[in-house]
Order: structure tokens, then C-alpha cells, then sequence
């Protein structure tokens, strides 16, 4: 009966995150269906969930800008810098936490030009944006001359961590969950939580839904939206660390396209380009479909390439249902 | 009384002030020049015709896509499907020539009428949802470009045939083909940009689609029509690099839409809609091509290229707001000037 | 020539034009005049073509018209010249002039060359020197108006149409204008001339006609009547309206500001407010009301003010501050600038307030907002009394309400609102002005800005009568002997 709960599940459980539980059990149930053996097993389930870790984490930066009425084109291209920054400095025996420490300002510097640009500067965030993707992805091109990247004087802890899994017995068998995407869904739900109950966060999205209600409101409307892409960074960077440690190199072609893939989950999660609507719960649910309907491809022989014509195909059905809806509310 | 005295009423406006447009292609221009001199000097060479040959293929097709894409800035839009739509146009004209055996001329128009298709697409999509075309071209360019990695399985193809390849490689009057075709279709579109009244229409919807649709005008028709043009325009670059690299791959032309954003940006159109001219873009996409070239002929990292194309679109937008502000400040000046005087002259009346 | 009658129009159920009824005669300048919301610029939009009446009728000639759009009512002879110039800024004169009906040649191409000729003798015929072929974004706003009255006589017009056309002219520009119109009249057209200025009206207009509420309340020959009786006509009496009782008390001074100016809008504002009044703002349309409140609470820029809370000087850097300190404004522009639409009744009463609601894990407490939304519901009667509604989904009353409520839960202590009432039913009227007084009465200090004048009147214990960006009279309303006479007399420019 409380407040945003009600209507969080009148408003939007019933329809779009809702939809959304119900498109994915569908997809799940039809996989499992079409191959029980190779679909429902663990090693793919957990494939499924690995790959999808890094996706889910730009889209949940993707989510925060779009919160603010924003758009980040960066987010792969920031991804790329922040991976060859820190790379280049563990290959030069930096301490992990030095180069991590780094990278994380590299990337939350690219994030604040962004939010300046955009907020100080009125500028379209697109075009700040795919300035910033430009310019992150020469950097690291420039930095790596397009080599791969790798650290092998780097300490141990750090090259094993993003492989590393935990054993689980069940049984007699054995599940390993590995420990990136432990540590993903720690800190993202961490994050959902506040994003929606801490009063700091949750004036994003009265930053999104009016700017000048929300300046007129006491909002410093300014500052929350540098902010925002400071925040989006802070995740970019997550991927970054994570994908880094996992592969063990650094590589100045991480990430591209992912921009395309985060904006177009968080869209079908319920984000939108106007700003003010967006949930991380969404979010997931969205990063999740394109990751089923991926893995569905590859387990019905189907052709994988086909993969990102069908996330182009989601994104534009999703637009259009919503327009569809609004459409009959307006009306 | 006399209906008329015209010497209280005639009042001549002829601003002293020069148009901020011309101001902005001179320089523009004088920059273009310095770079290239400039390189020339350093390096030698750059005005040598070989090279020149190579400076002006570097931008052509992504000139060529800036020309259709000042038109849609120009409404207020955004077209980011071009690049696929370009590959996409290589992958199709190659596959029928070559898988189908089509004849040249019946597959390039094919391939023409479905790059026209997926344009007005677009533009039914974004006037239908009311969505923000970043959003619909973006869906577009996702589905697309999943399209060319699909049906060519991630290989090129190749094995054109001579009379083909004359698109991309032949020469008319010394100069290759799609450099004429650049300049031919930069005429032709600047013309009816500039004075067909169909095109006219482009601008007032840039200024306001409100008053626009308040004057008569049929904004969803023209909005079609324009991402079709784009998406035409798109699909002929697209075809005439398949000739020049003698294959379709479908990677090429990645970011290509950000190029020629960047060249229309440049070429001062206002980002928002409203202004830009085709003249300006062609400045754009020149300026865009020596500043390339200068980066390969220097000993400069060459990558250093794409940061260069992302500041200066930076810059680019940033110039324009910055003209915008100083149009609002001198708005306010107007208007304080009113006030002063209504002032004095109330005070006046009251003494 | 123009013949309307019985002509009614409503809005969303709110009727704002009841039965009008308007002859013009061929060859004059009728002036239109009355009160913001009289249904003046209704009235004119509906004769072209730009809105459809709901009932009655109107000849043209003695044919009977019927236009379902604006280039329908051009093509017939009647052009209007907007309030707000409609010209495209980065488009030559003569492209302008002859938008959606140029002169072409056979290809569709636009034959620039007898455009600017029949664009230079448009101007010819009204007696000014316009250069065709320059931007229109290059003239000044008094160039622009005549290029709007070009573009309007361009489609031979014979009934022209004109809003405020002088509302941003210097009265230089003005007097040009003036001869054009005479001008054209010499030359038979009909001219529909709306302004504020009633100096302007008796300087131009050969009749005149008085519109108040939506009612044709009387049309003279301009040399029959005189600007009191116009005054008189067109405030009248407004029956129904009761308004609260004015402050019994009144404490010591809350709010102090001085020497507030913003470059182009306001000119060095100083007044006071005590605990306990309602201070009146009124003022035509335009006046820089709104801006100078914007400009108080730093949502827009200022370039001078100093302020006086409780007797202590304050200083704040953004609204935000303002609002800390207890100084809060409720806009005017409820759907653009005031509410959250897509957000339910809570969120937006707690919109500026969201700190306060913390549970002891300092997360947002759920149950403590929706309380309060409830105790909000109640106090404000919010239809439906359902926290959950969306904003967009409600009336403009409860809609007005609502953005009060959550000015309300920033306990105020200076409390200024902007058009409190616009386009509300009267019950929320009633309701919104009572709590205004409630306010008042606990020792806050309130500023209504309002273009109704008999909101203004009825409301506020002072009134302040805003002209031109500055305050041109300050008047004693505590025994309510204030007439809207008297401020009509300081906002218009007599």
C-alpha cells in the first residue's frame, strides 16, 4: 500500500517489468523445451549469465543517464580506455591498486567532461557523447597502436580473480559461480536499492521528468546530471576492471557496439529517451532477453550473426509498444 | 489627414553587421587553406596530385552521406543508420551481381529502391511513434548492421566485374568517379535546397514544427521524404565503395555516421535544426579530409585521427552554441533598451 | 463586411466565449479590447481559421464562411498578424512573405526574382523600405511586425487581423506601424486591431468593441466614448466571486527585497511584505511579474537584489537555497515547470522535501511520505483522494492544488505563487484562496501574482500594480476599496 510501491506495481510490474518476467520465462521455457540437455544445463546457464555481465553493467550506466534525460555513447569507448590505461600500467609493474586507481580516474574524468559539457555547456548529450566515443576509443588506439595489451609482471591475485568461481556441492554435482558476476549483482543491486530509496539518488529522476520543475523544486538540477555520468563512468569502470582481469589483456577494441547493446536494454527495460523512468530491475530483465535470445541462436543452430539484427528488431518493437501505449493513455 | 508620409515611415534596414554564416564558411575556408598549406610546407608533397587523389578519397562516401544528412539536420533530426545502410548497400549490390548475376545497372538500382525503402522506413517509424530519431535510426542501424554480418556470414565478397568497378575507380575529366559523383550531387542538392519550394519546406520545420504545421505544411511527408533521401544518398556511397575497394564487407564504413555528423556540424549547420547549407557541409567535409590527411602525412600517430574528428565536432557544437548565446544577450539588450526608453517616456507624460 | 454572431467556444469543458458577436465594417479599424481571458485572441483565431467555434456563425460579404484552416481564411481574404511573430529567422524577407504560396517556376523552383518584386511593391503600397532579399533573423523586432503585416496583405487580403502587434514595439516603431495601417485602410482594407494600450486604440481605431468573460459587452464609434468609460466596460462587476476576509492582523516585516533588477526584464524592484499579508502583484500580460519573481528566488539570473528575511539579510545561489531559507515560489506554468506528469501525488508533494522522509537507515520512509501525501490529500480536497493518481492524470485544479501541496510541505515563510488560479474550476478556486488566507494567518507572508484582476483584488490586502518591469503603484487594499479601475489605470499605459 505504500507509496512508490503501490505504485510501482500497479504502474509498472503489470506492464512493462512484468511483460518483461513473462517474455523472458517464455523464452526460457521455449529453450528449455526445444533442448532440455544443452540449454538447461548449468555450464550454459552460467555462460549465459558471465556473458552478460559486462552488458548488463553498461546498460546500468546507460540507465542512469537516461534517468536524467541523458544518452551515453561512450560507454564502450571509455570501457576500451580505461582497460589499455590500466593494462599499460600493470605491463609497466604499477601496483594493482595504483593502475586501478588510475583507471578509475581516467574513466570518471571522461564521465565529468561529458556531464560538463553536457549540463554547463547545453550541448545534446548525443553529440557530447559520440564526441567522447571518438575520442576515448583514438586515445586507446593511440596508447596501444592497436596491440593487445597484456601484463604478465602484474600481481597474481589480480590476473586470477576475474576467472576465479566459487565450487558449490549439490549433490553430486558440482556448480562453480563465478566470482565477477558475484560481485556484479552485489553492487548493482546495492545500487538499485539507493537508487530508488536514497533521497540523494532518487532526485535523479525528478532531474529527468522536468528540469525546470526540478530547479524550481530546490534541485540542482546542474549538478545532478554531471553526476549522473559521473555515476555511469564509476560502472563503465567496473567493466573495465572486470573484463581486464578476466581476459588478461588490454585491448583498445573492447566494447564495440556495446553502447548500442546497453541503450537498447535499457529501453526495452523500461528507460526512456525522455527521461524521468528507468529501473535497474528493468534494466536486468532487458540485458537478459537479448542475452536468451543470443543463446538461443547459438543452441538452435540458428545462425549467431543474426544475433544483433534481432536486438535492433527488439529495441524498435519495444519503441513501438510504448508509443503504441501512450498513444490509448494520452488519448 | 494624408494617408501617407513616407518620410516618416521610411526607414531602411540594411544591418551594418555581416552575416554570421559567411563569416563563419570564410573562416572556414581560410582554415582549410592554412592546413593545407601549412602540411604542404612541412611535409611537401600534399599538393602534389597523387595526393590529393588520396585526401579526397579519404572523405568522399562519408561527404557524400553528410550531404543527405544535412538535410536531415537541417528538419531538426538525426539520421545515425547511415553507415549500416552504406554497408549494407555494398553487401546488397555485391550479392546480386555476383550470387544472383544481375546486370550492373539492374542491381544497382535494386539496391537504390531498398536502401529507399529502409529511409522511408525511418521516417514513417519516427513521424508514427514520436520518437526521437536517435532512438528509431539507432534500432535501425542495430538491425541492419546484424543484417550484413548475417548474410555475408562476416566475409567479404569480391570479384566484380570491370565495368563495375568503373564506379569506383574511373575516371571522368581526370578526376574518379565518386568525387564527380560528390560534386554533381552537391550541386543538384544545393540547388534544390537551396531554391526548390519543396525543400524550402525543410527549414521551417527546423525553425518550429508548431508553426510550421500552422502554415500549411505537411511535416510528416517531408520528414519521410528526407530520411529517404538520406538513406538513397547513403546506399549510392555505399555501392560506389564496393567498387573502389573491390569488395563488400560488412564492416565498412563503421562510424561513418559520426563523420559525417561531424562534417555537417562543421559546416555550420545548427545541430538543433533550422539552419545549414549544402555548401557549408561541402566546406565541412573538405576541412574534415585535410585535417585527415595532414594526420597520415605527418609522422603524427595517425590514430590520433579519431580524437581529432571527436574535439573537433566538440568544437564544432560549441561554436554554435556559443553564436546562439551571443543572439540571446543582444535579444536582451533590445529589450533593456525598450524599457529604458518606455520609461523616460512615461516619466515625461507624468510631469 | 465581417459579420460573427452568437459565436461560442470552450475549452475542456471551460466555455470562454459565450455567444460573441462582431460586425466589421469595410474600410475601418475596429479595436478589440478587454481583460486578460476576455477571449479577445479566441475570438480573432476563430474568425482565422485557426480554431473552430463550437456554435454560431460567420459571413464574409454576405457568404456565409466556414474555415477548417488558416490558408482556407487567407485564400478568402482574411489574414492575421500573430502575438508572437511567426516568421522563420534564418529565411529571407521575401521567402517569408510568400511561405506555402510562392511564386514558382515550372520545376517547383522558387522564382526568387518575382517574389522580391512583388515583396517591393507590398512594401511599396505600405510605405516602407524593407530589403526583400535580407534574413529576416537580421531586422529588428519593429521590422519583423511590418514583414508580418506584408506576409499578411500578401495573400490580398481584405480583413486583416491584428494581435498586440505592438506589445514589444519602441514607440518609434509603433508610429511607423501606424501610418502602414492607416495607410492600408486608405486603401480599403479592414483592419481588426487587439491591444492593451488604450492610447494606441484611441490614436488608430475608428470603432471599438469591449469583450469581457467571454460576453460582447458594447461597440462605439471612438468618438463617442472616452478611456474611463472603456476602463468601466471592461471591468464591470464579477458576481459569484467570494473571496476571504483580508488579514485581521498583521506582524512585523518577513521579507524585505531591494534593488532587484534583471538586464532586460526588471528595473530595480524594492517592496516589502509582513507577516500575515497577501501582497498582490498585478499587471498585464508581459509585464516582468514572473521574471522578477524568478529572478528573486535566482531561477534565472539577476544582476543586482539584496534580501531581508526576519529582519536578517539572506543571500542564496539558487532556488534551492531560497527554499532552505524559507523563501518558496509555485510557478505559474503547473504542467511546464510546476509538476512532475508522469509522477503520482506523493512524489510530487515530495518533490522538494525528499530529505525529510528518511527511516533510521536514512533510506526514503515509505509509510511516513504517504502519510503525509494523505494528510495533503485531505487538506487540499484532492480529487480523486488517491496518492497513488498520476499528475497528468488529474484536473487543473487538483493539478494547482497539488503544486501548492508541495509548496506547503516546504513551510514556507515567504510564499510566492504565480497565477494560482489559472484555468481552475471555481470549488478549487474557492479552496485554493481560502489556504492562501489560512497561510497568511499563521504569520507567513504571501505574494499572489495574478493577471486576474478580481483575484487580485479580492486576495490581497496591498496591491502592487507592476508596468514595464518595475512597480508603477503601490495601493492600500486592507478596507478592500480598491477598484479595478484604479489598477487598471497604472497597468495599462493611459
Amino acid at each position: 500500500m505504500s507509496l512508490f510501491h503501490a505504485t510501482a506495481i500497479r504502474g509498472a510490474l503489470a506492464t512493462r517489468e512484468g511483460v518483461l518476467v513473462g517474455v523472458n520465462l517464455a523464452i526460457f521455457a521455449f529453450l528449455s523445451f526445444m533442448r532440455p540437455d544443452a540449454f538447461a544445463s548449468w555450464t550454459n546457464l552460467k555462460a549465459i549469465l558471465s556473458l552478460m555481465t559486462y552488458d548488463f553493467l553498461l546498460a546500468v550506466a546507460m540507465t542512469v543517464v537516461l534517468i536524467v534525460r541523458g544518452l551515453d555513447l561512450s560507454v564502450g569507448s571509455v570501457l576500451a580506455l580505461a582497460s589499455v590505461v590500466m593494462a599499460l600500467l600493470l605491463q609497466d609493474g604499477i601496483p594493482v591498486v595504483g593502475a586501478l586507481a588510475i583507471g578509475l580516474l581516467v574513466a570518471l574524468t571522461c564521465g565529468f567532461l561529458n556531464g560538463m559539457l553536457i549540463a554547463k555547456g547545453r550541448i545534446l548529450p548525443f553529440l557530447v557523447t559520440l564526441g567522447m566515443m571518438s575520442i576515448a576509443r583514438g586515445l586507446a588506439t593511440v596508447l596501444t597502436t592497436g596491440q593487445y595489451v597484456s601484463f604478465p609482471k602484474a600481481e597474481r591475485w589480480f590476473t586470477q580473480f576475474g576467472r576465479f568461481e566459487f565450487r558449490l556441492q549439490i549433490g553430486d554435482s558440482f556448480y562453480g559461480i563465478p566470482l565477477p558476476l558475484l560481485i556484479v549483482l552485489a553492487t548493482v543491486s546495492i545500487f538499485a536499492v539507493l537508487l530508488s530509496n536514497w533521497h540523494v539518488l532518487a532526485r535523479l529522476f525528478y532531474v529527468g521528468q522536468g528540469p525546470e520543475a526540478a530547479k524550481l523544486s530546490g534541485i540542482k538540477v546542474e549538478r545532478y546530471t554531471i553526476a549522473a555520468y559521473v555515476i555511469a563512468a564509476l560502472f563503465v569502470w567496473i567493466a573495465a576492471v572486470l573484463m581486464t582481469s578476466a581476459t588478461r589483456i588490454g585491448y583498445a577494441n573492447y566494447g564495440i557496439g556495446a553502447e548500442m547493446r546497453a541503450l537498447a536494454a535499457a529501453i526495452v527495460g523500461g528507460a526512456s529517451i525522455a527521461g524521468g523512468s528507468g529501473s535497474i530491475l528493468g534494466t536486468f530483465l532487458g540485458v537478459l532477453m537479448l542475452a536468451l535470445i543470443g543463446n538461443g541462436f547459438i543452441l538452435l543452430n540458428g545462425d549467431p550473426n543474426w544475433q544483433q539484427a534481432t536486438f535492433g528488431i527488439v529495441l524498435i518493437v519495444a519503441v513501438g509498444f510504448d508509443a503504441v501505449r501512450t498513444y490509448k493513455t494520452r488519448r | 489627414m494624408l494617408p501617407t508620409n513616407k518620410t516618416t515611415t521610411r526607414v531602411t534596414e540594411k544591418r551594418g553587421g555581416i552575416n554570421t554564416a559567411y563569416v563563419q564558411y570564410v573562416g572556414l575556408f581560410l582554415i582549410t587553406l592554412t592546413v593545407l598549406i601549412a602540411s604542404h610546407q612541412t611535409f611537401g608533397n600534399v599538393l602534389a596530385g597523387a595526393n590529393l587523389e588520396v585526401l579526397a578519397m579519404n572523405m568522399v562516401f562519408e561527404g557524400i552521406m553528410a550531404l543527405g544528412m544535412t538535410f536531415v539536420i537541417i528538419s531538426g533530426g538525426i539520421d545515425l543508420s547511415v553507415a549500416a545502410v552504406f554497408a549494407f548497400a555494398e553487401i546488397l549490390v555485391a550479392k546480386l551481381m555476383i550470387e544472383a548475376g544481375v546486370p550492373v545497372a539492374a542491381a544497382i538500382i535494386i539496391t537504390l529502391g531498398a536502401c529507399g525503402i529502409i529511409g522511408a522506413l525511418n521516417g514513417l517509424m519516427i513521424v508514427a511513434f514520436r520518437v526521437h530519431p536517435i532512438i528509431i535510426t539507432m534500432g535501425t542501424l542495430l538491425t541492419l548492421r546484424g543484417v550484413n554480418l548475417a548474410i555475408t556470414d562476416g566475409r567479404s565478397i569480391s570479384g566484380f566485374s570491370n565495368d563495375f568497378l568503373f564506379l569506383g575507380t574511373g575516371k571522368i575529366l581526370g578526376m574518379n568517379f565518386p568525387i564527380v559523383f560528390f560534386i554533381v550531387a552537391a550541386l543538384v542538392l544545393g540547388v534544390l535546397l537551396a531554391h526548390h519550394s519543396f525543400f524550402r519546406q525543410v527549414y521551417v520545420i527546423g525553425g518550429g514544427e508548431r508553426p510550421a504545421r500552422l502554415s500549411g505544411i505537411n511535416v510528416n511527408r517531408v520528414k519521410i521524404v528526407i530520411y529517404t533521401l538520406c538513406a538513397v544518398l547513403a546506399g549510392a556511397a555505399g555501392i560506389m565503395a564496393a567498387a573502389r575497394y573491390g569488395a563488400a564487407h560488412w564492416g565498412h564504413g563503421n562510424l561513418a555516421e559520426l563523420k559525417a555528423i561531424a562534417a555537417v556540424a562543421v559546416g555550420g549547420a545548427n545541430i538543433n535544426g533550422g539552419s545549414g547549407t549544402i555548401g557549408g557541409t561541402v566546406l565541412g567535409t573538405v576541412f574534415l579530409a585535410v585535417v585527415h590527411n595532414a594526420f597520415v602525412t605527418s609522422t603524427v600517430n595517425p590514430f590520433l585521427y579519431d580524437v581529432v574528428n571527436g574535439v573537433m565536432l566538440l568544437i564544432a557544437v560549441l561554436l554554435s552554441r556559443f553564436i546562439q548565446r551571443q543572439n540571446e544577450h543582444a535579444q536582451q539588450r533590445t529589450r533593456q533598451a525598450k524599457m529604458d526608453q518606455l520609461a523616460t517616456s512615461t516619466e515625461e507624460k507624468s510631469e | 463586411m465581417l459579420n460573427v454572431r452568437a459565436v461560442t467556444k470552450s475549452f475542456f469543458g471551460n466555455q470562454v466565449l459565450h455567444g460573441v458577436d462582431l460586425e466589421v465594417r469595410e474600410g475601418e479599424i475596429h479595436a478589440l479590447i478587454g481583460e486578460n481571458g476576455a477571449g479577445k485572441s479566441t475570438l480573432v483565431n476563430i474568425i482565422a481559421g485557426i480554431m473552430r467555434r463550437d456554435s454560431g456563425s460567420m459571413e464574409l460579404k454576405g457568404e456565409p464562411v466556414n474555415f477548417a484552416h488558416p490558408l482556407e481564411a487567407m485564400r478568402a481574404g482574411i489574414s492575421m498578424v500573430h502575438q508572437e511573430l511567426s516568421l522563420v529567422p534564418n529565411l529571407s524577407v521575401a521567402e517569408n512573405i510568400f511561405l506555402r504560396h510562392e511564386s514558382k517556376t515550372a520545376l517547383g523552383f522558387n522564382d526568387w526574382r518575382s517574389m522580391r518584386q512583388t515583396a517591393a511593391k507590398i512594401f511599396e503600397r505600405m510605405g516602407v523600405d524593407i530589403d526583400p532579399a535580407v534574413l529576416v533573423g537580421s531586422l529588428s523586432v519593429g521590422m519583423q511586425q511590418l514583414v508580418e503585416v506584408a506576409k499578411a496583405i500578401s495573400f490580398d487580403a481584405k480583413l486583416l487581423i491584428m494581435d498586440e502587434p505592438t506589445s514589444s514595439l519602441s514607440e518609434k516603431e509603433t508610429a511607423e506601424l501606424f501610418a502602414v495601417v492607416r495607410d492600408l485602410r486608405a486603401q480599403g482594407l479592414s483592419i481588426v486591431f487587439i491591444s492593451h494600450k488604450l492610447s494606441e486604440l484611441f490614436a488608430i481605431s475608428d470603432r471599438l468593441t469591449v469583450l469581457r468573460d467571454g460576453h460582447h459587452i458594447a461597440t462605439n464609434d471612438i468618438a463617442q466614448i472616452t478611456a474611463d468609460d472603456v476602463i468601466r466596460m471592461m471591468v464591470g462587476r464579477h458576481l459569484g466571486d467570494l473571496y476571504p476576509p483580508k488579514a485581521a492582523q498583521m506582524g512585523g516585516t518577513v521579507f524585505e527585497c531591494s534593488g532587484v533588477s534583471r538586464f532586460g526584464y526588471v528595473r530595480d524592484l524594492s517592496f516589502s511584505v509582513r507577516r500575515g499579508e497577501i501582497v498582490g502583484f498585478a499587471g498585464l500580460v508581459g509585464s516582468g511579474r514572473t521574471e522578477a519573481m524568478r529572478a528573486i528566488i535566482k531561477a534565472d539570473p539577476r544582476s543586482s537584489g539584496s534580501f531581508k528575511l526576519e529582519e536578517k539579510a539572506v543571500v542564496w545561489s539558487d532556488p534551492g537555497e531560497a527554499m532552505d531559507l524559507g523563501v518558496v515560489y509555485v510557478s505559474e506554468d503547473r504542467k511546464g515547470s510546476g509538476l512532475f506528469l508522469d509522477f503520482n501525488v506523493g512524489r510530487n508533494v515530495a518533490a522538494s522535501t525528499l530529505k525529510r522522509y528518511r527511516n533510521r537507515f536514512g533510506l526514503i520512509s515509505r509509510s511516513a511520505l504517504a502519510e503525509k501525501a494523505r494528510t495533503y490529500v485531505d487538506m487540499m480536497d484532492i480529487r480523486p483522494p488517491n496518492i497513488d493518481a498520476r499528475a497528468i492524470e488529474l484536473s487543473g485544479g487538483n493539478q494547482q492544488k497539488v503544486l501548492l501541496a508541495k509548496a506547503l510541505d516546504c513551510r514556507p515563510k515567504m510564499l510566492i505563487v504565480d497565477e494560482p488560479t489559472r484555468g481552475v474550476d471555481v470549488g478549487a478556486k474557492a479552496l485554493i484562496h481560502a489556504r492562501l488566507r489560512d497561510l497568511a494567518n499563521s504569520g507567513v507572508g504571501v505574494i499572489i501574482v495574478s493577471s486576474e484582476m478580481p483575484e487580485v483584488i479580492g486576495m490581497s490586502d496591498r496591491i502592487l500594480v507592476f508596468r514595464n518591469g518595475e512597480i508603477a503603484a503601490e495601493l492600500d487594499n486592507r478596507l478592500g476599496q480598491v477598484t479595478q479601475e484604479m489598477v487598471m489605470s497604472y497597468a495599462a499605459y493611459k
